[in-house]
């Protein structure tokens, strides 16, 4: 017999062990990021018609959609589910649309697949029922009348469609799909309350925009090339709106005819001496005239506002006409930001009285 | 003659010297600081229509004043805007020769060209739109801007203006067209104004989930749908229902970020039985309760005009939680199980350790 040495055996060493286990678990992770996106075929070519979107009015709806019969368990279809809901998305549960009421609703046409009754009508829910027969893939249309549409202009709602092969919209659904819509106001409606953005600008101003000190200016006083003239303003800004408000800084930089003390295009600090303008919102330590500016005091109940990046450190200033320079996110009662200016001149600036206009804009987000 | 001569020109010399070193000098000195004009408005951000190609719509506009001591002088004009970026800031073509967008409805719009408003008073006008009967069905926006006076005194003279926008929906059908770029956890500390996609958050857990859609269609759109995440063993710890709950629009030719909180202030008020008043703190984003690992998000949303197909976007997206303090742990865990192979390897080899291989009987100890 021959006689055989035993293979040698290399051990990995722990550490190899580890950078190994590392390994896989990294490249585990990373194998599963990223998205695809494709689209869920259910009920083919849905949608909804609605004659007058104008909300609370009773008017006619016209549901469309083609049955689909690929890789469905049965084709024969007994009745339809129609419900009304907030949310478009099968499986979560339904809110009825404010104002809504399909309960009086009368099915006064059907195209396509035909054949249909109303079986029941809850406010938000409407069953059609028929002979259970099998469905062609044909473009369906079914028509409502005396449908009233909500009353909530603030939000799309849907109609969750779902057929069944049984008479009463029972047992196992064959096809399913929504259809969405919103009700907009074509004229006002004196009983709603809309949206309001309040703003102002002052040297001081107070969150409510009720109480304006110090006018609707600002003053650097005299320039000299050792020194940094500064001054400050402010401007407050609230909304009930649902997408906040946004507000932008719009005007040339200081000027004194054709003589122009250019304005800093990015953050810089202030340097004597140098021909600079800049602005931020922020409080500031230097120029070392004392505190120059404050932070910005936002909303005490669900605070969203943000200075933006570029204007958002202390002590270093720039002004670029028409930038974004603060913003809320959503709903906000009131947030008042103190504006820094600094003007630094040159020793050669030509002589003059330099000027600005800064228009503030505040409009709402979409 | 010489004389007067010799004393113009040192008179002329001493007045350039002086000009020559006087300082930039502000504009008019101030003698007070009583506001000499209202820079204070409250006005309505945002308008929705629908008009019937030639159909008009008439519609009132209500300005207030909220200087009490001041009136409020206003000017009054129609402008263009589009995005800005991914976000619902407009870019508002300010200047006077700007072209016409595709989109706009100042050729349409009927509109006063100024307004004035005692201290603390609010004011009513009325304005009109008119839809030609040969427009196109789509989506037209244009902003109304509210320009306030400004002073002449001062260094910086302050406007402070408003902006309203309107949008106007023209019926029939349209082109639809939105793609889905992008879906996954966005961090962002500021409810969305500024942040960024995270495939693996580490810094906390990601408080927003966002999509970005592009929409290269001829109409705005505002998609509605449901957001489901859920943990790396399948169970839902997220459902987030109403995706665009601001009703945040894309423009025409936009990219935008819809982005959304997976938990909010509400949400968690009402998860511990409480109940929250006048919808407070419905958009203000927690950070979510979330285990370290791997979750799923699942998106479904939907978009179509009135009258037009109802189209559906679905996506599924993966990114992990792993917090530094996790990642440390499991650093010390994955060390403590390569040193348990390696001493349970070494003991096996020990074991091994002057054995020999005999061919058809194996292993066997040495004698």
């Amino acid at each position: 017999m021959q006689r055989l040495k035993r293979p040698r055996v290399s051990l990995l060493p722990h550490h190899t062990v580890v950078v190994e286990l590392l390994f896989l678990l990294l490249v585990g992770a990373f194998f599963v990021l990223g998205s695809k996106a494709s689209a869920v075929i259910r009920f083919t070519d849905r949608m909804l018609y609605i004659n007058s979107a104008i909300p609370g009015a009773t008017t006619m709806y016209q549901v469309s959609f083609t049955y689909n019969n690929t890789g469905v368990y049965t084709t024969t279809v007994g009745s339809i589910d129609m419900q009304f809901c907030e949310d478009p998305i099968p499986d979560d549960p339904c809110v009825a649309p404010p104002g809504l009421d399909v309960s009086h609703a009368t099915l006064s046409n059907q195209t396509g697949e035909t054949g249909f009754s109303i079986l029941s009508e809850t406010g938000n829910e409407i069953v059609l029922t028929r002979s259970p027969t099998a469905a062609n893939e044909t473009p369906s249309v079914y028509t409502f009348d005396n449908i009233v549409n909500p009353t909530d202009t603030t939000h799309s709602f849907a109609i969750r469609l779902s057929d069944y092969p049984t008479t009463d919209a029972s047992g196992q659904l064959i096809d399913l799909g929504s259809v969405i819509s919103e009700v907009t106001n074509s004229i006002e409606i004196d009983t709603q309350v809309p949206p309001i953005l309040i703003f102002c600008v002052a040297g001081q101003v107070n969150k409510g925009c009720t109480q304006e000190y110090g006018g609707n200016y600002t003053d650097l006083g005299d320039l000299y090339p050792d020194v940094t003239a500064a001054t400050t303003s402010q401007m407050a800004a609230a909304t009930n709106a649902t997408n906040g408000f946004v507000i932008t800084a719009n005007g040339p930089t200081i000027e004194a005819g054709t003589h122009v003390i250019p304005a800093l295009a990015t953050p810089t600090v202030s340097a004597e001496g140098n021909n600079q303008f800049g602005i931020n919102l922020v409080a500031n330590d230097d120029p070392d005239i004392g505190p120059l500016g404050s932070n910005m005091d936002d909303s005490d109940v669900a605070p969203n506002a943000v200075v933006m990046p570029n204007y958002d450190t202390a002590n270093e200033y720039m002004y670029n006409d028409g930038d974004v320079v603060a913003q809320a996110s959503g709903v906000n009662l009131g947030t008042i930001f103190t504006v820094s200016y600094i003007v630094n001149n040159a020793p050669d600036l030509h002589p003059g009285v330099y000027t600005t206009t800064i228009t503030y804009i505040c409009s709402g987000r979409f | 003659m010489k004389r007067l001569s010799s004393f113009i020109s040192a008179a002329l010399s001493v007045l350039l010297l002086v000009v020559s070193t006087m300082p930039a000098a502000a504009a008019t000195q101030s003698t007070s600081n009583v506001a000499n004009d209202s820079a204070g408005l409250s006005i309505e951000p945002r308008k929705n229509y629908v008009i019937n190609p030639g159909q008009t719509v008439s519609d009132k506009l209500t300005i207030g004043n909220l200087d009490t001591s001041s009136g409020l002088s206003l000017s009054l004009q129609m402008i263009d805007f589009t995005y800005t970026d991914q976000s619902g800031t407009p870019k508002l073509f300010l200047a006077a020769n700007a072209p016409l967008t595709a989109w706009s409805l100042k050729p349409y719009t009927t509109l006063p060209s100024s307004l004035d408003i005692g201290p603390g008073e609010t004011k009513t006008i009325n304005y009109s739109i008119t839809i030609p009967k040969n427009l196109g069905a789509g989506s037209y926006y244009s902003a109304i801007i509210y320009r306030s006076g400004t002073s002449n005194e001062g260094n910086v003279a302050l406007g402070a203006s408003g902006v309203t926008l309107v949008f106007v929906s023209v019926p029939g059908t349209v082109n639809e067209n939105l793609s889905l770029q992008k879906f996954g956890a966005y961090e962002s500390t500021d409810n969305g104004v500024t942040g960024s996609y995270v495939y693996v958050a580490s810094n906390g857990a990601p408080q927003m989930i966002a999509y970005t859609l592009k929409n290269a269609g001829n109409v705005t759109e505002e998609p509605a749908g449901t957001i489901t995440l859920k943990n790396m063993f399948g169970k839902t710890v997220g459902s987030i229902s109403k995706t665009n709950d601001t009703q945040a629009l894309a423009l025409i030719g936009q990219t935008r970020l819809f982005a959304t909180c997976i938990e909010t202030q509400a949400s968690q008020i009402t998860k511990l039985g409480g109940v929250t008043v006048d919808n407070q703190g419905v958009n203000t984003c927690v950070t979510p309760h979330l285990i370290p690992g791997l979750y799923t998000a699942k998106l479904d949303i939907l978009y179509g005009q009135n009258g037009n197909p109802t189209h559906e976007i679905t996506s599924t997206a993966h990114f992990w939680y792993l917090p530094w303090w996790f990642i440390l742990v499991l650093l010390i865990v994955l060390i403590l199980i390569g040193f348990g192979i390696w001493w349970l390897q070494r003991k096996a080899r020990a074991l091994v350790k002057g054995t020999t291989y005999h061919s058809g009987s194996g292993v066997s100890r040495r004698r």
